[in-house]
């Protein structure tokens, strides 16, 4: 499947964040891009609409990305669902705890628009 | 726990980019280790294997085939041992771990060691500045929350995490410093969230000298970014804060650690401020007034401001909204303040109206409501809640009662009031002054206060109201009050006022407006010497507002504007002068009347006068000053438009009033912009302009002539 025919979910408190994300994904060619600005949010979106991949960042108020993560993974519909945390580099040891609760990739901040590519083409089907 | 050990044994299939596979193993070493904690013989081997998965996790391993390859050897050497029950010591375990040692030593680099990407995209850096400042107040808010409950995590957490955010985005925007600088800062609080470090008065200065810093460096990077030249590094400056930030750190550290050595817990002093330029102070500066850009929120702001200022209060108003240029915005009112006027050129067309038919009348009648209703949304669109001018004084406030050891604390009313963005900007600078002079001249020192029986805490409160076309803001505070002896003492010394006039209190209130008046024996730094309260007086001026001060001696003083919701429409009175018309606005108006023929008096030297409830009142002869040929010369004939300039009543005479109207306010353009009496035109609903009196200039205009006169004579 094409990237193009697939929805992702941008989640950063920070819209300068998710601009930058939407952007490279843009450019991988998504046509479908979904925000939000917290877990929670992402929760609603989660439930109002198809999503086929999560790109997330992990310190949000309200609900953090590792809840997110949980929440996808205790939801039967949603618990296959690729899902690219990003981290900070400060927080490294973030990424084992994000890895226990199954997320399918992280990326850590800064990244390159190549590596966030290569991290999703790794999650996501061919 | 056989099951455990032969689901293990199965998980090891999908090769290093499984993460989710390799997370469902590392779940069951925990779930093993929980059930058996003999198992796999020792910790030490688990915590082996632990440490290869992080590796490979991490993406630090050198060789990741061979890395992979001893964790697939050891798990299945762990499901045998396991199965086996036999806790057999795994000497090729420890030279499996060994590749993968180089890895660690080099921790920093992998994923990370790529360097920021070269997205220098300037709207992307617009956005980040404008969000930046935005993360910013939210920081000044919740630290100064955190102040009042050292302990409160949730305060902690809310400072983190903005800085978490710009740090991110400034490594991607490649804005080294600002980078720089919140990693330390984020260091900072890390430990602070951790428990490790104790939140003091220190700590709390040091993040809020961050924030300055910040915004100095943003304010660079906007500057870099309007002249399209390189962001000019300030590489020294932020690393010398930093050094403090990290000795702050390591004494707390070393206090801490003494403190559970069973030695004194006392917080060290941390190396004494050096190395940033005060220069970087910014916090004066109107932060806002630099921005382009404006946030309209779609729906009505929620008026759930939380009343507890130790709440954590990052309200998320603004899930629904959208940013826009402020021009776009602008335009918008503008073209629909032109579609009114337009519309209302077409429906008063006497043509149109000669038309009897019920279809035209009906959808006349639909077109003006809908069209009042799109004026209304626009103007609607340029307000914003008054709740961030009014936040940033909470710093202010504690900044100043610092420096001058007294104790101030600030209550505020009614944030949520709305108000024209443009004007948000402008009354920034005349609450500044106001709450420097309640803080220096109101409020008195501790020791004062409890000697008069007060509250050691002195309290200021602004508040802002809305009323009808006009929002009341309040300074109030409950300080000594003012005293009109020593006002007048200064006055008459200053030369401001002679020594014989005799003034009421309201007029002796005001005088503390005049250019270079400070009744402070000595200049102190908080408020200066007396340049402050004229600029106040002026900016409400330019606002078209009103002032009024109340002030009950050693109970406090009350300083209360009076300003139009906008700046783009004006509520007036049209009032006719012969064949032409003006709007005179209606805040400046008290009343109108017209007077009987013997209220009429001339008194030498004083020129014409009118007696209205045995007060005399300058007559203005608004004919004279825009030379045109009235229809009534005599004040019993006309109208007079009572107004208060300065403290003093006037008499405007005219024609007669032919209606109110609110007009959107046309400025007359560069060549036409300063002529005295006049402040703008408007379009009437007939598509005719006037224009818009001013009444400061008339009264101005009409001393500079009355002088003239008298000088004459």
């Amino acid at each position: 499947m094409a990237y193009k025919d697939l929805t992702a979910l941008v989640v950063d408190d920070f819209s300068t964040m998710r601009r930058i994300v939407k952007n490279i994904l843009r450019d991988l060619e998504f046509k479908n891009i979904l925000e939000a600005e917290d877990g929670m949010a992402a929760v609603s979106v989660l439930k109002a609409q198809k999503v086929d991949v999560i790109v997330s960042d992990w310190n949000m108020p309200k609900m953090t990305g590792l809840d997110l993560l949980k929440f996808v993974r205790s939801d039967d519909t949603l618990k296959n669902l690729p899902f690219l945390m990003i981290t900070a580099e400060s927080q490294k040891e973030n990424v084992v705890e994000a890895v226990k609760a199954k997320v399918s990739n992280y990326i850590v901040k800064p990244f390159t628009a190549e590596t966030l590519g290569e991290k999703l083409a790794k999650i996501l089907p061919d | 726990m056989q099951q455990l050990l032969n689901k293990l044994a199965n998980s090891v299939i999908g090769g290093p980019d499984d993460l989710a596979g390799i997370g469902e193993i590392l779940n069951l070493l925990d779930l093993l280790e929980a059930k058996d904690p003999s198992f796999a013989g020792n910790g030490a081997h688990l915590e082996a294997l632990r440490k290869m998965f992080n590796h490979i996790i991490l993406d630090e391993s050198q060789d990741r085939q061979s890395d992979w390859l001893a964790i697939q050897r050891k798990v299945a050497e762990l499901c045998d041992n396991g199965r086996d029950q036999s806790a057999a010591a795994g000497q090729p375990f420890e030279t499996v771990c060994e590749p993968a040692d180089p890895g660690f030593a080099d921790a920093g680099e992998g994923p990370t060691g790529h360097g920021a990407t070269e997205i220098f995209d300037p709207e992307l850096v617009r956005d980040f500045l404008e969000e930046a400042r935005d993360h910013l107040s939210s920081i000044e808010m919740n630290l100064l929350a955190l102040e009042t409950d050292p302990e409160n995590l949730e305060a902690i957490s809310a400072i983190f995490r903005p800085f978490h955010s710009i740090k991110g985005v400034s490594g991607f925007l490649n804005l080294p410093d600002i980078h720089n600088l919140t990693h330390h800062v984020e260091n900072l609080l890390d430990e602070a969230r951790a428990g490790k470090l104790k939140v003091t008065e220190q700590v709390i200065d040091l993040v809020l000298e961050a924030v300055d810093i910040l915004k100095m460096l943003l304010d660079q990077v906007k500057i870099a970014l309007q002249d399209s030249h390189p962001v000019q590094a300030c590489w020294a400056e932020v690393e010398a804060f930093c050094k403090r930030l990290e000795c702050l750190q390591d004494t707390h550290g070393a206090a801490a650690e003494a403190a559970t050595g069973g030695g004194s817990g006392e917080a060290v002093e941390p190396a004494a401020p050096h190395g940033f330029p005060a220069a970087v102070d910014t916090a004066g500066e109107p932060a806002a007034a630099a921005r382009g850009e404006m946030r309209t929120t779609a729906t009505p702001s929620p008026s759930n401001p939380s009343k507890d200022p130790t709440l954590p209060s990052r309200t998320k108003e603004r899930a629904a909204s959208v940013r826009i240029d402020t021009w776009k915005l602008d335009n918008l009112v503008d073209m629909v303040g032109e579609l009114v006027i337009a519309q209302s050129m077409v429906l008063q067309n006497p043509d149109l109206q000669g038309i009897k038919n019920q279809k035209l009348q009906k959808d006349s009648i639909q077109l003006r409501r809908i069209t009042n209703e799109m004026q209304r949304i626009a103007m609607s669109m340029r307000m914003v809640p008054i709740k961030n001018t009014f936040q940033k004084m909470t710093r202010l406030v504690r900044d100043l009662s610092r420096k001058s050891g007294k104790e101030v604390a600030l209550a505020m009313h009614g944030e949520e009031t709305e108000i024209d963005r443009n004007m948000v900007e402008e009354i920034y600078d005349p609450l500044v002054h106001m709450i420097r002079n309640s803080i220096d001249h109101g409020i008195e020192t501790p020791e004062e206060r409890t000697a008069a029986g007060k509250n050691r805490q002195g309290t200021i409160l602004i508040a802002a109201e809305q009323k009808g076309g006009n929002i009341v803001i309040d300074i109030r505070d409950d300080g000594r009050g003012l005293d009109t002896e020593k006002i007048r003492d200064t006055a008459v010394r200053r030369g401001v006022i002679s020594g014989d006039e005799q003034l009421d209190e309201k007029s002796i209130y005001e005088l503390i407006f005049h250019p270079g008046f400070s009744t402070k024996d000595e200049i102190t730094e908080v408020s200066g010497r007396g340049v402050g309260m004229d600029v106040v007086k002026k900016c409400i001026e330019h606002l078209r507002g009103k002032m009024e001060i109340f002030s009950i001696p050693g109970q406090g003083t009350q300083f209360q504007f009076k300003l139009p919701l906008t700046m783009a429409i004006i509520d007036g009175m049209i009032i006719r002068i012969g064949d032409q018309r003006y709007v005179v606005p209606t805040i400046s108006l008290q009343e109108s009347l017209r007077p009987l023929e013997d209220a009429y008096v001339t008194v030498q030297g004083k020129g014409e006068l009118i007696k209205v409830r045995k007060n005399l009142m300058p007559l203005i002869r608004l004919h004279r000053i825009f030379e045109v040929e009235p229809r009534c010369h005599d004040p019993w004939e006309g109208l007079l438009l009572v107004v208060n300039e300065d403290g003093r009543p006037y008499c405007l005479l005219a024609d007669e009033i032919v209606g109110r109207q609110e007009v959107v306010i046309k400025s007359l353009g560069g060549s036409l912009g300063h002529i005295q009496g006049v402040s703008g035109g408007a379009i009437l609903g007939d598509g005719r302009v006037t224009l818009i009196i001013d009444v400061k200039g008339i009264v101005k205009r009409y001393k500079e002539i009355h002088n003239d006169i008298s000088d004459a004579a």
